[in-house]
């Protein structure tokens, strides 16, 4: 399961998100948004098999 | 060479900018002398809105004050600006089909994309209208049109090349790069273009190491990996022809060739597509809140699609990247280069959604990079290379090595060329 568990967008859901992240795009990018979104979460499922968050730091401070 | 009359006047929309004519220089104390170049138009030009295919820019109308650092390098060099050239919107695509501008159309058909995003790159050089041009590549956009057009695209390694005076896309991606129709002509202006640069955070604080002068030795006798796995999947024949072409070529060069495995590159290559649309969206959060529809909506709609993308996923692809960088060490203790596909087909027509590869429909814009992405999610330098095999239309192979191997790669490259089994397609003299 990829971390916003979407296999499907619906109107719904997406309304949520948008207000979450305080965006109210207009209309006409709502099915754009919504086709990217599912494409990210197929791209998330297929990265997230090899992320280990205990045995990898995300970034290290480098002075 | 010249470009056949036919193609002067851009009728291919290289161009977003022509500037006025301007007699070459020709100090021949110069290392480009009598050589011209064009920039993709995210580059800062002196006195010049850098429009980065967008409207949004065009309207802001902000006048660049002073010229990127790798435009600078190569007019100090000798080189003559010719103009600034079209490419997708704040580089976020693989066709350079811009919404705005119109797309560009390839050289060597064109009703044909030239690839992108620094698609009027690549074609004014594989058109003969200037002898370089400068790019960007932050999931490929230097090597995916140089495949299409037939031409040699670097992406040097992350780093390397300053990004001073450039428009950003996805800062942690984000490098420049450059196109040529030979492989001296481009290890030329490569040496022209190295150096440490202060006014680029990420610019490596390394010693220049030309590639130039050593491109005439005999090549060591080189291992070299054939990536398979990820990278033989979802092929057209003839990217598959484009490599085996090129490996047998290697093999008549002495080298010794052999399968190579790369088990992360799926997972780089979905986690650099997560991490582009976040860190892209992020950047232009401004403008997709305050003018969503000045935006290409291709563009737009999978920048607003990042910003909904939790924090928890970048940080899961940072991880994730140190992963692949682990394995990609590793592979690098077999092998002097790998080579893949650098596009899994040659150029889609204008207007294609879709194209078939092994009787199935594939989605042009979202995985024309895909050979590409895993490897500048690393960092590492690659090169695009127009294999002579038998296609109808030009594709490359693209040769990647560890990290700091430029000279590595021009020098393989410039052998493969004079043996003539990779090298640039003359244009038509008349309209295809």
């Amino acid at each position: 399961m990829n971390s916003l568990g979407l296999s499907n967008v619906d109107e719904a859901t997406l309304d949520v998100l948008l207000r979450v992240a305080g965006l109210a795009p207009p209309e006409e990018c709502r099915a754009g948004i919504m086709a990217n979104l599912v494409l990210l979460a197929r791209h998330e499922a297929v990265f997230r098999k090899l992320d280990d968050p205990h045995a990898d730091p995300a970034e290290l401070i480098a002075p | 060479m010249t470009a056949p009359a036919w193609i002067a006047a851009d009728p291919l929309n290289c161009f977003t900018t022509i500037l006025p004519a301007a007699p070459l220089d020709d100090d021949p104390a110069l290392p480009l002398a009598g050589q011209s170049f064009a920039a993709k138009d995210l580059f800062d030009v002196a006195g010049h809105v850098t429009l980065a295919g967008s409207k949004i820019n065009a309207d802001d109308g902000v006048v660049a004050q002073q010229d990127a650092t790798l435009v600078a390098r190569m007019k100090a060099a000798g080189s003559t600006l010719v103009g600034m050239t079209n490419m997708d919107e704040y580089a976020y695509g693989f066709s350079t089909e811009n919404s705005h501008y119109g797309p560009t159309r390839n050289p060597h058909d064109p009703a044909r994309i030239a690839g992108g995003s620094s698609g009027g790159s690549a074609a004014a050089v594989a058109a003969g209208l200037v002898d370089v041009a400068l790019g960007s590549d932050t999931n490929g956009s230097v090597r995916v049109p140089a495949s299409l057009c037939g031409i040699y695209g670097l992406k040097p390694t992350f780093g390397r090349l300053s990004r001073a005076g450039t428009y950003p896309f996805v800062a942690s991606l984000d490098h420049t790069g450059l196109f040529a129709r030979t492989p001296a002509t481009l290890a030329t202006a490569y040496d022209v273009l190295q150096g440490h640069d202060p006014r680029d955070p990420a610019s490596a604080n390394r010693t220049v190491e030309p590639a130039g002068a050593a491109l005439a030795q005999d090549l060591p006798r080189l291992r070299i990996g054939v990536l398979g796995g990820y990278f033989t999947q979802g092929l057209a024949s003839e990217a598959e022809a484009a490599v085996a072409h090129v490996a047998a070529g290697l093999a008549a060069l002495g080298a010794d060739v052999g399968p190579a495995l790369m088990h992360s590159a799926e997972a780089a290559r979905s986690a650099a597509f997560c991490m582009t649309a976040i860190e892209g969206g992020s950047l232009h959060r401004a403008d997709l809140v305050r003018r969503p529809l000045d935006f290409d909506p291709a563009v737009r709609d999978r920048m607003l699609a990042g910003l909904l993308m939790p924090a928890d996923l970048l940080l899961a692809a940072r991880r994730v990247r140190r992963r692949v960088q682990g394995e990609a060490r590793e592979l690098f203790e077999r092998f002097d280069l790998l080579i893949s596909p650098a596009t899994p087909c040659s150029a889609p027509e204008i207007g294609a959604r879709t194209v078939m590869i092994d009787g199935q429909p594939v989605p042009v814009r979202a995985n024309l990079g895909m050979f590409a992405q895993p490897v500048s999610f690393i960092g590492l330098p690659a090169l695009a290379v127009p294999a002579l095999a038998d296609t109808a239309l030009p594709i490359g192979v693209q040769i990647i090595a560890p990290a700091w191997g430029e000279a590595l790669l021009l020098h393989t490259a410039h052998h493969l060329d004079r043996a003539g089994i990779t090298g640039s397609r003359a244009i038509k003299e008349t309209p295809p």
